[in-house]
């Protein structure tokens, strides 16, 4: 499958004599243009792809920690009191009233809640986690930087999504793994630069969660429905129902033919240069897409250790687009917002979270022992947390919490072991070191090299930024 | 290129000063130190006023933390504790302060919305608030301006013109552009064969493509793209996903492009078509959907009001006016004020729930069961939205104590956004509180003596509150607050809370009685009771800046409705309105706009937080074309967008035309004489060819603003019809900012998809009606413009092919190249099914095509509209295997296609010379 032009670089690939120029000339340029030729150099504006494609690696603004990013995003809101942030006055208070009222939320909060899980001490740095994350926490505990005074601005779904995920709760913005892919490229062309992943639809607000917005549609984030496994199914366009590959590579050629004909009556073109590399980038991406989404590949030994499950896989192929290269992967919880427990939470927080640890504690794992944890920053955390007080009537779910969350971050040369910025004592509202969510995206960006005021792009007479006028880079959590 | 990163070239010092330093004086501290009577004698409202300092000393000594009496004051290290109300400033904002005054207190002297301010006298002298220039020539009829200006410029800077383009370039350049379709062989051969000279050949292809009906699908396009058009709303919580009637002003947009109807009635329509009456006819009012059929954001009324003022103005007149909603505009002369005056008539339209039909209803049985139907489902959600009103207004008057006490309560709270809440059926409206804090705030910096009493106490510590209570009842000039105080003093805010309650509604009660009294002596109805204790107390409950002055949204809303019981009612009742007007009999409506029954006057909101109200904001145009505002205020009992829409299309507007002529100059060239066609201010790039800009806006003006005329002008000019090969060493002119040649071009998204189904056959031109299917469903044959767009779920592959994101107007599209957009080529089944379609379409169904070579040739001629060379041919016939022809129809069939399709994602078939 050799295509006939192996150094697509060169131009140009047809080899083709001036006279021959000419004469194609003479088919769409009337008489004065020969003699125009003839006098004058021929312009070269020779495509340098890194020029021409939107995706191609650009530099940071300063050395930069961390290459990929991956966000774990439980969408519908982990509680932080029963998962990283724990509160022991919650059980003294369980089944009576705070002692100060209770900060608004969306809906009628009532008693204080005790976590039904118990939390623990692990690793060198002693950092307390609940049961629900004991396996993460037994691996992993003194690499995670838990941030317990994270903070939004609402108490409602979809403008906290928006939040979390594109810097602002209401007005249409690109999304973080869209900057970031706009500020840095992708380092593997023949694989997308920012992956969206989410088992069996969509979270809520759809695809504005991974949208490019006023950033060109390159960027935006490509969605892979994770409840199918087959790549076909998972990646759009990846294979030609009706030819194989070699009778395409076939016809890719005859078409190289053409279009480098074409060309060459045209060189100051460079959009037709990087329109003849795309095609064969296309080519290839078929090939290595099947690659890195045939998870058959991987030993018997690390597909045990991340599990059979739909979760297991989505993070197996993480590590396998991380590896070559893709930029930003954000892998949901489930279509709709699972973590959104206003009841029946000891449960489904204990389904979820079964999901989940095992999966992450294998996946931060395989990171480290291949050598990526270091330039992979992985962000776990909703779009809010949940009250420490129970929705009424019941006392068995929590509503909805922007006054104060936990998210951890790991690998990506992020300080790990340590909880930075607490709760008040009973995890109502961040007190001490208040995070914000621009902070969050401030410090991500930072990691990765940028700098959040000088990352930006005109749009609509402003330069705008993911942090908008917010945002402070906080580096007590980078190593 | 527009993906290269941007840094801001604003002083570093500057920006700082902008997003760190500025938000908090306005918001904290000018209140109190502005320009008028400064506190203290200290006014912080510019750099000389705060540098000279106050009555205590000096403020700020630039570079000396320690000097600057302001670092104390807000550090609270004595007892001159800033701000004195509100919580403390946070660590980091003291900290943006010390930082502000070491680094030598930059402080920009662009004014504070809050205050006012004139226009800085340099950025009125920018190139594009200046009137167009008068028509400095007369020329003769055979000689286009265009080609007067661009080749002067071109001979001034020695440069060579590219020769005229061959025929066939010309045809397909003139088709793509007019129509977004390639010629067909037919038309392409009638071109070649005319035998007049090119000029004249052309002009006649240039006027047969402009009568076509598919240049309004083309061209309406363009614009849908401004008017960010989506058939779905975006999130929504209780209502249908989709617009009912959205396509209406698609098929109005189409029908504008190719009746040519004059832009500026173009516009009037798009903004005011509901007060145009009857010098137009009722179908135009589909029109407004040019306002109406943007985003919901999740219902927030400022959100949808900011949409409606970025759309008529980015796209219309190239100013970023949605800047100024925070703060004054930092680059152009467009002030805060100027953003709320708009606001302001946005905020008075309303979408009605049952706009009249847009043709007269045909009296069959079963469209008037239909529109009978309809009527009584909409009768039943207003009896039901305007019970909810009355009752949110008869519980805040009746609670108005309680709703005080709620509102000083959230005032002292830290600040919070604005959310959604879910409350029970006996709660406060939390929504009504929020109006109650801001009715508070104004009530303080207007020194409302109705509310002088409850604002001192307010204040007061609770410890202090029995000593205080005193000297407000002594001095409290308010007769009938005064007399219930003193019966029995209030030991606190709470029970001073329902003194109010039951002032207050003595207060309306008697006012009542007393306009009723008038009312039936047949008397109009007084303005004010002559007791100004009772008039000013009742003002609170039912004057113009009164909290319980709802406007109402005659679909109600969230906000209104906070318990989830009300809310499951409300949507029943919209759900079956919804329902009976999807009926196949229910009549087509306009996605329509129209005034509210009492028009409401609006503030600036500082900082762009409706809980912050500044000074009034009356309605009017922007301040920078004082000349075209009209003559009178805006009439009281209208919106203003009629106004509005009259000062956009006033030929003594500077912008509209220039804008306009600019865009459709871009269509025609790939970039437009300003390369920023949304940004014709400070920060936007300056024309290329001024007089050239000028001289056409002017012709298209004193021509009846029509655009196919302008076209035809533009398109028949050798500028336009030259070769967009570059004669001369691009070290000169790499940008061709001087036009020597064309610039060849890229079909955009809808050209791409809408030429692969033309040249294969398979396009329906069926034009109008509801969008029946996706743009990328290859079993959607239809124009593209006729595919269904839903703005939250807008599939990847438009994206990918740079179509621009619905949620916004889009002034221009991007040009990436990805491999995303190559896999769509290779493998979609949109560009397989164009491909079988090709090769159907010229050797039918049969599997034995007599003569290959025949068959080649006549694709490539439906693709590229010319003969293959031999050499061409001899490489297909390569690629087919002639010599070893196996005689296997299927693997021939098979071949074809693959060739076809080669043809069809070529170069050649994508771009435009």
């Amino acid at each position: 499958m050799q295509s006939e032009y192996p150094d697509q670089m060169q131009l140009p690939g047809l080899p083709i004599s001036r006279r021959e120029l000419l004469r194609l000339s003479g088919t769409g340029l009337p008489m004065l243009a020969l003699s125009a030729l003839e006098a004058a150099e021929i312009p070269s504006k020779a495509a340098d792809p890194s020029q021409t494609s939107p995706l191609a690696p650009r530099k940071p603004h300063f050395a930069a920690k961390a290459k990929h990013v991956v966000h774990l995003f439980m969408n519908g809101g982990p509680s932080q009191v029963d998962t990283f942030d724990p509160k022991p006055m919650l059980r003294k208070y369980h089944g009576k009233p705070l002692p100060a009222a209770n900060l608004r939320t969306e809906r009628k909060t009532g008693a204080a809640m005790g976590s039904p899980f118990e939390f623990r001490k692990y690793g060198q740095s002693g950092l307390e986690i609940s049961d629900l994350f004991s396996e993460t926490a037994r691996w992993h505990a003194d690499k995670l930087c838990v941030i317990r005074s994270m903070k939004a601005d609402v108490p409602n779904h979809e403008p906290s999504l928006m939040l979390m995920n594109c810097g602002d709760s209401r007005l249409p913005r690109p999304s973080f793994g869209s900057w970031v892919t706009y500020g840095l490229g992708s380092e593997n062309q023949n694989l997308p630069g920012f992956v969206a992943m989410c088992p069996g639809g969509y979270p809520i607000v759809a695809t504005q969660n991974w949208r490019s917005s006023f950033l060109p549609g390159a960027y935006q984030g490509t969605y892979l429905n994770t409840q199918n496994s087959q790549v076909d199914k998972l990646v759009d366009n990846i294979r030609n129902s009706q030819m194989g590959l070699d009778a395409q590579r076939k016809q890719l050629d005859l078409l190289n033919r053409f279009n480098r004909r074409h060309q060459a009556q045209r060189l100051g073109e460079p959009l037709l240069e990087a329109r003849i590399q795309a095609h064969e980038l296309a080519f290839r991406m078929q090939m290595e897409a099947a690659d890195v989404f045939d998870l058959s590949r991987e030993s018997n030994w690390t597909r045990e250790l991340y599990g059979d499950t739909v979760i297991g896989r989505q993070l197996l192929l993480t590590r396998r687009m991380i590896e070559k290269g893709v930029r930003f992967v954000q892998v949901w919880s489930g279509a709709g917002q699972p973590w959104d427990n206003h009841d029946n939470l000891e449960k489904t927080h204990r389904s979820l979270a079964d999901q989940w640890d095992k999966p992450i504690a294998a996946f931060l794992l395989d990171l480290e022992q291949r050598g990526l944890l270091g330039e992979t920053l992985v962000l776990w955390g909703g779009e809010f947390g949940r009250t420490p007080v129970a929705e009424l009537p019941a006392l068995n779910g929590r509503d909805h919490n922007h006054y104060g969350f936990s998210v951890w971050l790991a690998g990506g040369g992020v300080k790990g072991g340590q909880a930075y910025g607490s709760t008040d004592e009973f995890g109502f509202a961040a007190q001490d070191k208040p995070v914000h969510v621009h902070d969050l995206h401030a410090t991500m960006l930072h990691l990765l090299g940028l700098d959040h005021e000088k990352l930006t792009y005109r749009y609509a007479g402003r330069d705008f930024r993911l942090t908008d006028v917010h945002g402070n880079v906080i580096h007590e959590l980078i190593a | 290129m527009l993906f290269l990163m941007s840094i801001t070239s604003v002083s570093a010092d500057d920006t700082f000063f902008e997003t760190r330093i500025r938000p908090v004086l306005v918001e904290r501290c000018l209140e109190c130190h502005g320009p008028d009577k400064p506190k203290s004698g200290l006014g912080l409202h510019s750099r000389d006023a705060a540098l000279k300092g106050g009555e205590m000393g000096l403020a700020i000594v630039p570079g000396k933390i320690e000097e600057s009496l302001l670092i104390n004051a807000i550090e609270h290290r004595d007892d001159l504790k800033m701000p004195p109300r509100g919580p403390k400033l946070d660590a980091s904002t003291i900290n943006d302060f010390k930082t502000w005054i070491q680094t030598g207190a930059a402080y920009p002297d662009s004014p504070i919305s809050a205050t006012g301010g004139s226009l800085p006298d340099r950025v009125k002298s920018h190139w594009a608030f200046q009137a167009l220039r008068a028509v400095s020539k007369d020329f003769s009829p055979g000689v286009n301006p265009v080609d007067y200006w661009i080749d002067r410029a071109l001979f001034k800077n020695k440069m060579k013109p590219a020769p005229m383009a061959d025929r066939r370039t010309l045809l397909r350049r003139a088709s793509h552009d007019l129509t977004g379709l390639p010629p067909e062989p037919a038309e392409m051969q009638s071109f070649l064969t005319d035998n007049r000279p090119t000029e004249m050949a052309f002009a006649k292809q240039v006027d047969r493509l402009l009568a076509s009906s598919r240049f309004g699908e083309r061209w309406a396009r363009h614009w849908l793209d401004l008017a960010r058009y989506s058939d779905a709303k975006g999130y929504v919580f209780f209502e249908e996903k989709d617009f009912p009637w959205s396509f209406t002003y698609r098929d109005y947009c189409i029908k504008a492009f190719n009746s040519d109807k004059a832009y500026n009635q173009f516009i009037l329509e798009q903004i005011a078509a509901d007060r145009l009456g009857n010098t137009i006819s009722s179908e135009n009012l589909a029109a407004l959907g040019f306002i109406t059929l943007g985003g919901r954001y999740m219902n927030n009324p400022h959100d949808i009001i900011d949409d409606r003022i970025d759309v008529v103005t980015r796209p219309l007149i190239g100013l970023t006016v949605a800047c100024a909603r925070c703060h004054d505009h930092k680059y152009d002369p467009i002030s805060s004020q100027d953003y709320y005056a708009l606001y302001s008539i946005f905020a008075n339209s309303i979408e009605p729930p049952l706009p009249p039909p847009l043709e007269q209803v045909s009296k069959t049985k079963a469209k008037t069961d239909a529109e009978n139907k309809i009527r009584e489902d909409y009768l039943k959600l207003k009896a039901f939205v305007d019970g909810k009103y009355d009752q949110l207004i008869e519980t805040a008057r009746r609670r108005s104590g309680d709703y005080l006490f709620a509102a000083e309560t959230a005032r002292k709270a830290p600040k919070t956004e604005d959310f959604m809440l879910i409350a029970d059926g006996g709660d406060l409206n939390p929504t009504m509180i929020v109006r109650w804090q801001a009715f508070i705030e104004r009530s303080r910096k207007e020194k409302n003596p109705a509310m002088s009493a409850w604002n001192r106490m307010a204040d007061t510590p609770a410890e202090k509150f029995l000593a205080e209570i005193q000297n407000t009842i002594a001095n409290e000039t308010n007769l009938l607050l005064k007399s219930k105080l003193q019966a029995k003093p209030p030991a606190n805010l709470q029970e001073l809370a329902n003194i109010y309650t039951s002032a207050l509604l003595q207060a309306h009660g008697v006012w009542r009685e007393y306009s009723q009294r008038a009312l039936s002596a047949g008397m109009p109805a007084p303005k004010a009771h002559p007791d100004r204790s009772i008039d000013s107390l009742r003002q609170v409950l039912d004057g113009p800046s009164s909290p319980t002055r709802v406007a109402r949204n005659p679909q109600g809303d969230l906000t209104l409705l906070p318990d989830r019981a009300s809310q499951a009612q409300l949507q029943a009742l919209i759900g079956a309105l919804e329902k009976s007007r999807r009926a196949k009999d229910a009549a087509i409506r306009p996605q329509m706009l129209a005034d509210r029954e009492m028009m409401e006057s609006h503030r600036v909101f500082i900082r762009g937080n409706p809980q912050n109200p500044g000074i009034e904001a009356p309605r009017r145009f922007l301040q920078l074309f004082e000349t075209i505002q009209p003559d009178a205020a805006y009439p009281a009992d209208s919106s203003g967008r009629l106004e509005l829409a009259r000062s956009i299309t006033s030929p003594a507007n500077p912008l509209t035309a220039r804008v306009y002529v600019n865009r459709v100059w871009g269509y025609l060239f790939g970039v437009g004489l300003v390369s920023t066609p949304g940004d014709f201010g400070a920060r936007g790039n300056t024309p290329d060819h001024p007089e050239l800009l000028d001289h056409l806006a002017r012709d298209f003006m004193n021509h009846d603003w029509s655009t196919k005329r302008l076209i035809r002008k533009i398109m028949t000019s050798r500028a336009y019809m030259r070769s967009s090969y570059d004669f001369n060493s691009n070290a000169i002119d790499p940008e061709n900012k001087l036009l020597s040649h064309q610039n060849s071009k890229r079909l955009d998204f809808e050209s791409m998809r809408d030429s692969l189904l033309a040249v294969s056959g398979l396009l329906d031109t069926k034009m109008g009606g509801p969008a029946t299917g996706e743009t990328i469903d290859f079993k959607f044959r239809r124009r593209g413009i006729y595919g269904r767009i839903d703005r939250l779920n807008l599939p990847e592959q438009l994206r990918t092919f740079d179509f621009p994101d619905p949620n916004t107007a889009a002034v221009e599209r991007s040009t990436t190249t990805t491999p995303a957009q190559s896999l769509f080529l290779l493998n979609h089944p949109l560009v397989q099914a164009a491909a079988e379609g090709l090769v159907n379409r010229v050797i039918g169904n049969t599997n034995k095509p007599d003569q290959l070579q025949n068959v080649i040739s006549e694709m490539a001629k439906l693709t590229w509209q010319r003969e293959l060379d031999g050499q061409e041919l001899d490489e297909i016939k390569r690629f087919v295997g002639f010599e070893s022809n196996s005689g296997n129809p299927d693997s021939m069939r098979k071949k074809l296609i693959s060739i076809a399709q080669m043809l069809l994602i070529s170069n050649e078939f994508h771009f435009i010379d």
